[in-house]
């Protein structure tokens, strides 16, 4: 008791701190020497425990299994609420799709006959149009053709007065003129003749000049030259030539 | 002085070309003399023998010939040259009758047409002649720078007119005669 009490004094004469550590440090020293009884008594051990642990082990199945009945029996439940709401769902979508199909029917034959309708109001528009102006324009044709007969008719006449006149006036002024000319042609024909024989004669005349000339150079001896030149300077003398001042 | 030996002269020269060729003639004769003879002044027997020792045609030497003793005394060894200059530069006074003839002439009928122009025009003056064949007869002559034509053609065309008719009158008859 004593012993007791003098460790329990010394214990609590000592630090607080010097306590904490030889706490830990037994409590360490007892880890180690449970660790190594673990490890050397380990399959007595197991056998020891077997039946507590098979028991928890079988309290864990069953409310394994009770869960796992319990969430089968959730997800069934689920599932099929899920699938109702589904179908459900599909019910109505498939109502409201038929729904639309009909109404898009509907609205499609409306449109087709409105479509129709106003197509067919546009050709009978387009027709009475048609028929209208393809009425003014032959009543314009019929009006505008007679106009143009009219025209080509006073055209006509007037061109046919006005080609006679033309014709008429061309007659003239070309049977003046060919009579013009005619005449200039006969003109220059007598021009031309008096020309060429005024050539031929002056060509006759230097041919019987030269002749002579010819002739006479040939034929006429010094003292024939001489007694010409006398007799052409005593003719010059007689018309007063040498009698001119200097 | 020179105005009595340009007369001389010219008495017996009668055209330019005579007048050049009397000037050389003049001048050969003197250099003869004075020269070659070295006589101080000529004579008339100098120009025989001259005539002798030139061998100068007879036209030549009787021109010499008709040259008077006082004409020839003028003549002097210092004086000759500068006379005969004088000569030919006072022949360009003269007056000038130019003919063109038809043909080249003798010096004797270019003597005989310039004694007619001594006597019958002026007895100064020296004919200058050009030949053209194509007068073919007569003359033209230039007076006081005036052209009188009295050559062939004068007459050929002073007769055109009655030349033409003829022609004329010869066509018509060519025209109207029936043809062969």
């Amino acid at each position: 008791m004593n012993v007791i009490q003098s460790l329990w004094s010394t214990v609590l004469s000592v630090s607080p701190d010097a306590v904490l550590l030889t706490v830990l440090a037994l409590l360490i020293l007892m880890l180690a020497v449970f660790t190594a009884v673990v490890i050397r008594f380990g399959t007595q051990l197991r056998y020891l425990a077997t039946p507590l642990f098979d028991r928890t082990v079988k309290e864990a199945q069953e409310r394994a299994e009770h869960i796992l009945v319990d969430a089968r029996e959730q997800g069934s439940a689920i599932r099929m609420q899920a699938q109702m709401e589904a179908e459900k769902i599909f019910t109505n979508r498939k109502e409201e799709d038929e729904k639309f199909r009909t109404e898009q029917s509907a609205h499609l034959e409306e449109i087709t006959l409105h479509a129709k309708d106003l197509l067919t109001k546009h050709v009978q528009a387009a027709e009475k149009m048609l028929r209208d102006e393809a009425e003014s324009m032959r009543q314009t044709f019929a009006k505008e053709d007679e106009r143009m007969k009219q025209t080509f008719a006073d055209v006509g006449a007037q061109v046919q007065h006005e080609y006679k006149e033309f014709t008429a006036e061309i007659k003239k002024r070309m049977s003046d003129e060919v009579a013009k000319e005619i005449e200039m042609a006969r003109q220059a024909v007598t021009i031309y003749k008096q020309e060429q024989f005024g050539m031929l004669d002056k060509e006759i005349i230097e041919l019987v000049k030269d002749t002579t000339r010819i002739a006479l150079h040939k034929s006429l001896s010094l003292d024939e030259h001489r007694g010409i030149i006398l007799d052409a300077l005593a003719e010059a003398k007689r018309q007063g030539v040498f009698s001119t001042p200097s | 002085m020179t105005n009595s030996f340009l007369k001389i002269f010219t008495e017996h020269t009668y055209s330019r070309a005579d007048f050049a060729h009397n000037i050389s003639l003049v001048r050969e004769f003197f250099e003869f003399i004075f020269f070659t003879k070295r006589d101080v002044s000529a004579s008339k027997d100098s120009i025989e023998q001259f005539a002798a020792y030139s061998k100068k045609p007879f036209v030549d030497i009787a021109f010499l010939r008709t040259l008077p003793s006082s004409f020839l005394d003028t003549f002097t060894k210092e004086s000759l040259y500068e006379t005969l200059k004088r000569l030919s530069e006072e022949s360009k006074q003269l007056k000038t009758l130019s003919l063109t003839v038809p043909t080249v002439l003798s010096r004797e009928d270019v003597a005989a047409i310039g004694i007619w122009a001594h006597q019958e025009v002026d007895a100064n003056l020296l004919i200058d002649i050009d030949v053209d064949p194509s007068i073919a007869a007569g003359c033209r002559l230039v007076w006081n720078n005036q052209l009188h034509d009295f050559s062939l053609d004068r007459y050929l065309a002073e007769s055109q007119a009655a030349l033409h008719k003829r022609l004329v009158q010869t066509q018509k008859v060519t025209t109207m005669s029936p043809r062969t």
